[in-house]
């Protein structure tokens, strides 16, 4: 949220824009910022003027992002071994020889490049009476890592003016314009490098079809239609964006009884508008890498959310009692919608050229779309606290969202919190600084789901229409399932803990346990043939999340010249599932045929399911005498554990292979100073989670791919019997890709997230601050996981599923933060 | 000031209180699927067009089709090259598992046809209630038969792939679609030989060229008799054939290659064929399916001239055709790799395999697609009349002495196909000579593997493949359907 708008995400803030973030969790903190807070909620506040003097700060660095962790590939002699071995077997297959080849490419190398990034903001803040002021600019330029026109650049103006009228009024205006333009480069091209064999050079004057550049193709050697080019894909992908995102606030505050009632009305927006466009220019590189025609795509969207609010706020004090009473309302309105239109044909001499109307008039295309959806609420808060000692909130709110067909849902919370060292007796604990105990409870509704999902639909549009006589009859099919009602998410939060300081506020932190019960939980789950549809929308059960939060600082100064903190935080999460809607169990994720996770009760959410591997046939003769019978076996094959003892593997031995949900969460924060320096270093990490790594698993479409060198360097083979990798000729086998504990793998990880150096001068001249650092953002990760990155996201019951091939950055900068 | 604070509350309030008009918002860009307006005769239509839509699903009638249905057959090979699409390359040699994902995309894209012509189904009463006149609620009932008859087509495929799969035939929950359990053989049988039954009286015998392609009373009876066929019912095979035959309505081309070109599309041999065309546009919404891209030429050029290359004739099948003698048939079935076609097309020597699907072949001059169009507007045949000859030819053979509408002998049924083969006649054809001319005639047009299983011989022509009785004569449940629905039970020999 940032200055009372509700935003998606704040990539559109320049961190010098920022004044202060603030993270509310617990269910009565939260309350009051509604139906997007259920998860939680963080407040980010933009620079507002202070002080008479106008203050003028520069903030600004410049640096250079590295790809790193690019998983190595095979090279091409070692995929001429792997590709040999895992068609021994094959009938009709001429065992390859490298020397046929011309080329042993690293694909990822030939796309990366060390890229520039840049970001300067200027702002201007003070106060002059009754009126503050904070205007500000700043510039952002990144480039991407692919070596390809590829960027993004953003402008931001922003300007927050607050007024007092008189004493009665006070007026206020926040104002964020920010205006961007991408180059948007082809993450195909990384996937493309991931699966293509290495066999073969970028360029070749020989291959005579390719025009007008003569890339290489894998055609050349004989590779299918799934694979092309890496860079030639890079190469003629042209598709850029720009846009406008406005962030409008402005308020109105009467003060109807001098501190005793106040009433304010606010409207806040997000506009977004962009224009896409993706051209395509007339090439052929081989076998499907190429157009007949030149083709133009251009998209015109909008995006826009509103929010009225009106608030009135009662409140009084008699003796060391205080108390406030708040009644409020809240409209949202949120839209979105494009417009596409496509042309082929389209001449490529330039960017003025590339107009739909500079097309073929034939095979013009236009489509387009939209997303609405509308919320009321009502709510109201009452605060009672005694001599700032005991601490009481209550609230009461009435939501109503159009996502559900239960419009309303009513939701109260409650906190409450004692300040212990504020209390006589504990005057003898003179070491303890603070210490104050909280708890809260609440019912929070989550409307974050998909709008409008959960109804019947007629399905439009070419899919949807028969073809009589060579031509398409206008058809109108609809899914028969019935659609679920759907109900409010209700999340069910209690929370207690402790915040303290010691030691002359050397140490100090806050302990809390949480227990968060998600009921009516919203997501798309797959449902059984038969309906016209692969998944449905419902509320499919609860699920809960508890665990213990620990943060803890500790500041220490050593002498006059230095000082150093130290800062830690951990989390524990607890995840479960404790309940589901009709049904013992959610299948997620199908990868090659089989889902490959299982929501059940008394599991973790989206747990991975699959075979145990056992472990691997030695040889021939080893796996033919095992009586254990399973779909195949060989020498190099996986051996699946037989859970329930009946000498057959089938889908009952199938068992939990654990969650994509850490048990622990956590970082840790260093710093020292010693008189103008400073060094920083933060640390961040996670345990106990799985990933699947399902991008290995892709061997049914890309048989004769390229391995990732990891594998080479493992699988078992005849002179070298592993025990946990199979073989190059079994890991093609369908039976072997699918859901195991070789897949699934250990997500675990501590990443330096930042080091920072920097050093303050003050009163240099005219500059009466000046701070210069130098700092490496993600300079390193360590993990076991044998792929790009650890971090995988996903959806509620197929999380932790990672196709993802792009490359991690480390970001090395210098920059300069100074104020007049 | 007081006041004015306190009429902005109220105003806001107020603002609020149109809440319900507020709140129940339709999603954009959509339109309710029920609330078609069934008092306009020209919505009748609309979910029929859209259940024939489904018809043109990839895993119905493309890759997955071609696999389950010739690949599996002593006709075809899996054609490519040796290490590409190793799940077709199971379907090829009969070692396919449970988590074959093209054996789980049949079922889904079946089950799809199903759930379109459920819906249609169910519209057409609400249209009949709804319009009063007469010839209008005749074109519900009419229409209603041709979403029973594509209903049971899609269940004669599912039967024929799987043996036991739920009937679905309403509109259910996920909870009941997730609990429901499996008709075995006869009551899917049953079930589809009702709704021909009911469909057939209904439905037209043709209709004007602007809508080639509908389902009409000959494909229902058509497709009736090959279901009564697959149950060995030789007087109802008879029956059947023997009226389409009378009908006069259809008869076999002169000319063999005529059959499969883009000319002969919904000819007078065609009872049922799924239509796919690119509308003469190069881009935009998929109008068409890639039946024939998947078995055009791998590595061919120019680009439009060039498929995937799957399901390649046989050997066994190239041998068959040239110890029959046979030129005719052999010279549209086969397209071999260094050749000219008579269209002037070139199979250029660089390509991977060295025969290619011949029956799918569409020239170069059709394919406009902007990029690799091979036969977006090639049409699947997938009933043709020299399969009703044939039908009737063996149900004859078979000891069927009944009288029917046609009145022929299985020697007058079978040598009307022969002729057009430039083969010679002949007199008291034997069964197995009717099934090789079924194998001659229908080659790579997806009906062999299942003759095969339908007549036993499968175990001893497809031994060599890999096949294994008591377990291939069916594909197992997928693996992703039984996850989805405890209550299937796997089928015999796959655990």
């Amino acid at each position: 949220m940032v200055d009372g708008v509700f935003v998606d995400n704040i990539d559109f803030l320049s961190s010098g824009d920022i004044e202060d973030l603030t993270v509310l969790k617990d269910a009565s903190s939260a309350a009051i910022y509604g139906v997007r807070a259920a998860n939680g909620v963080i407040l980010i506040t933009t620079k507002k003027g202070t002080s008479e003097k106008p203050v003028i700060n520069y903030d600004g660095y410049f640096g250079y992002q590295l790809p790193v962790n690019i998983l190595p590939m095979a090279t091409r002699e070692q995929y001429i071994e792997l590709v040999n071995e895992a068609n021994i077997n094959s009938p009709g297959y001429v065992p390859r020889e490298a020397s046929d080849y011309p080329a042993s490419t690293d694909w990822y190398q030939e796309l990366v490049r060390p890229a520039a990034i840049t970001n300067h903001t200027l702002d201007i803040s003070g106060s002059a009476g009754k009126t503050s002021y904070s205007i500000g600019s700043s510039y952002f330029f990144q480039q991407g890592i692919m070596d390809i026109k590829n960027d993004f650049n953003r402008y931001n103006f922003r300007g927050r003016l607050d007024q007092t009228v008189n004493k009665t009024v006070k007026i206020g205006l926040n104002s964020l314009l920010s205006k961007y333009g991408k180059h948007i480069p082809n993450d195909g091209a990384f996937f493309g490098a991931y699966v293509n064999p290495p066999l073969y050079s970028i360029y070749d004057e020989n291959n005579t079809v390719a025009y007008p550049v003569r890339f290489a193709s894998p055609q050349q050697y004989g590779f299918g239609n799934q694979y092309g080019n890496p860079v030639a894909a890079a190469y003629y992908y042209d598709n850029l964006e720009n846009g406008i995102q406005m962030v409008f606030s402005t308020y109105a505050e009467f003060n109807l009884i001098p501190d005793k009632l106040v009433y304010k009305i606010s409207y806040n927006t997000d506009l977004n508008y962009y224009n896409r466009r993706s051209y395509t220019p007339q090439f052929h590189v081989g076998g499907s890498q190429g157009v007949l025609k030149s083709s133009l795509s251009k998209t015109s969207g909008n995006a826009t959310r509103q929010i009225i609010d009106n608030l009135v706020t009662w409140s009084g004090s008699s003796g060391k009692n205080n108390f406030s009473l708040m009644a409020g309302q809240s409209t949202r309105i949120e839209k979105t919608g494009f417009l596409t239109g496509s042309a082929v044909d389209v001449p490529g001499f330039d960017e003025q050229s590339k107009y739909i109307v500079t097309g073929s008039f034939s095979d013009r295309n236009a489509t387009d779309g939209a997303s609405a959806f509308n919320g009321l609420s009502l709510f109201t808060r009452a605060t009672y606290n005694y001599s700032d000692k005991y601490l009481l909130t209550l609230t009461f709110r009435a939501d109503a969202s159009s996502k559900y067909q239960q419009k309303w849902g009513y939701f109260p919370s409650l906190g409450l919190g004692w300040v212990i060292s504020d209390e006589l007796f504990m005057e003898k604990w003179e070491k303890l600084d603070f210490l104050k105990l909280r708890g809260s409870w609440g019912l929070l509704g989550n409307d974050n789901v998909p709008a409008n999902s959960a109804v019947t639909l007629g399905q439009t549009g070419a899919g949807s229409s028969a073809i009589f006589g060579d031509r398409l009859v206008t058809g109108v099919g609809a899914q028969t399932v019935v659609q679920n009602y759907l109900e409010w998410e209700v999340v069910n939060e209690f929370d207690a803990g402790l915040d303290f300081a010691l030691f002359d506020y050397t140490l100090s932190g806050n302990v809390d346990y949480y227990y968060r019960l998600t009921n009516n939980v919203v997501f798309f789950a797959p449902i059984a043939t038969g309906g016209g549809a692969a998944e449905l929308l419902g509320n499919n059960g609860s699920v809960l999340n508890q665990g213990i939060e620990l943060n803890l600082t500790l500041k220490k100064k050593i002498s006059d010249f230095s000082t150093y903190n130290i800062g830690l935080n951990v989390t524990t999460i607890g995840n479960k599932v404790t309940k589901l809607q009709g049904r013992d169990y959610i299948p997620g994720a199908l990868v090659r045929g089989n889902y490959t996770t299982r929501t059940q009760v008394g599991e973790p959410i989206g747990s991975f399911y699959g075979f145990e591997v056992d472990r691997v046939y030695e040889s021939q003769s080893e796996a033919f005498l095992d009586p254990q019978s399973q779909a195949v076996k060989g020498a190099g094959f996986f051996r699946y554990k037989d859970q329930n003892g009946d000498e057959v593997i089938n889908e009952s031995d199938k068992v939990f292979l654990g969650s994509p949900v850490p048990w622990l969460i956590g970082g840790i924060d260093l710093g020292f100073s010693y008189r103008n320096f400073d060094i920083n270093l933060a640390l961040q990490g996670q345990y106990g989670n799985k990933i699947l790594n399902a991008k290995r698993m892709n061997r049914d479409v890309f048989v004769d791919g390229n391995y990732d060198k990891d594998f080479y360097e493992n699988r078992w083979s005849p002179e070298r019997i592993s025990s946990d990798y199979p073989s190059a000729e079994a890991y093609n086998f369908s039976f072997i890709q699918q859901s195991n504990d070789f897949f699934v793998e250990n997500g675990s990880y501590i990443r330096i997230q930042n080091v920072q150096i920097g050093y303050n001068i003050k009163d240099l001249g005219f500059i009466p601050t000046l701070r210069i650092y130098i700092s490496a953002q993600r300079p390193y990760t360590f993990f076991t996981y044998r792929g790009f990155t650890p971090e995988v996201g996903g959806s509620p019951i197929s999380s932790g599923i990672d196709n993802s091939v792009y490359p991690m950055q480390s970001i090395y900068t210098v920059g300069a933060k100074m104020s007049f | 000031m007081k006041k004015k604070g306190f009429i902005l509350i109220v105003l806001a309030f107020v603002s609020t209180t149109g809440c319900e008009d507020f709140l129940d918002i339709r999603p954009e860009a959509t339109v309710p699927s029920s609330g078609l307006d069934y008092t306009k005769s020209e919505n009748i239509m609309l979910p029929v067009s859209a259940a024939y839509a489904k018809l043109r699903n990839y895993g119905a009638h493309a890759f997955p089709y071609i696999g389950a249905f010739e690949i599996t057959s002593d006709n075809a090979d899996k054609g490519s090259t040796p290490e590409d699409n190793p799940p077709m390359g199971e379907l090829d040699n009969f070692t396919y598992e449970p988590a074959n994902g093209l054996i789980n995309d049949l079922w889904i894209a079946y089950f799809d046809i199903v759930s379109g012509a459920n819906h249609a189904i169910h519209q057409m009463p609400l249209f009949e209630a709804a319009l009063p006149n007469a010839s209008d609620k005749l074109t519900t009932r009419q229409c209603q038969a041709e979403a029973k008859t594509l209903r049971a087509y899609a269940y004669f495929n599912l039967t024929r792939l799987f043996g036991r799969v739920p009937i679905v035939d309403t509109t259910l929950s996920s909870e009941e679609l997730a609990s429901l359990g499996q008709a075995n053989t006869s009551q899917l049988y049953d079930f589809i030989e009702k709704d021909l039954a009911e469909a057939i009286p209904l439905l037209p015998a043709s209709y004007t060229r602007e809508w080639a392609g509908r389902i009409t009373r000959y494909t229902a009876m058509g497709l009736k008799a090959k279901v009564h066929l697959y149950q060995q019912e030789w007087d109802s095979v008879v029956t059947l054939t023997g009226r389409i035959i009378a009908s006069g309505r259809y008869g076999l081309l002169q000319n063999f290659r005529d059959v499969f070109s883009i000319d002969g599309e919904n000819s007078r041999e065609s009872l049922f064929e799924i239509q796919s065309s690119t509308l003469g546009r190069s881009t935009g919404d998929q109008t068409f399916i890639e039946y024939a891209y998947v078995q055009g030429p791998r590595g061919n050029n120019p680009p439009g001239m060039q498929g995937w290359g799957f399901c390649t004739p046989s050997q066994d099948l190239i041998s068959f055709f040239t110890a029959r003698g046979e030129e005719v048939r052999p010279a549209t079935t086969l397209l071999y790799r260094g050749t000219k076609t008579p269209e002037g097309d070139s199979i250029q020597t660089i390509c991977s395999n060295p025969v290619y699907n011949g029956k799918v072949y569409t020239p170069l001059i059709y394919n406009k697609w902007n990029f690799n169009g091979y036969g977006f507007d090639h049409n699947i045949r997938i009933l043709r009349y020299s399969d009703i000859l044939l039908m009737y030819a063996e149900a004859r053979v078979r000891g069927v002495v009944v009288q029917d509408e046609a009145g022929l002998s299985a020697d007058d049924a079978v040598n009307l196909v022969r002729q057009r083969a430039g083969l010679t006649p002949l007199s008291g054809a034997t069964l197995q000579q009717i099934l090789d001319e079924r194998r001659a005639e229908l080659a790579l047009e997806e009906d062999r593997f299942f003759d095969l299983i339908r007549t036993a011989r499968a175990a001893n022509v497809l031994s060599g493949k890999g096949f294994m009785s008591g377990r291939n004569e069916l594909f197992p449940i997928p693996a992703a359907q039984i996850q989805l629905n405890g209550n299937l039970t796997q089928n015999q020999g796959y655990n």
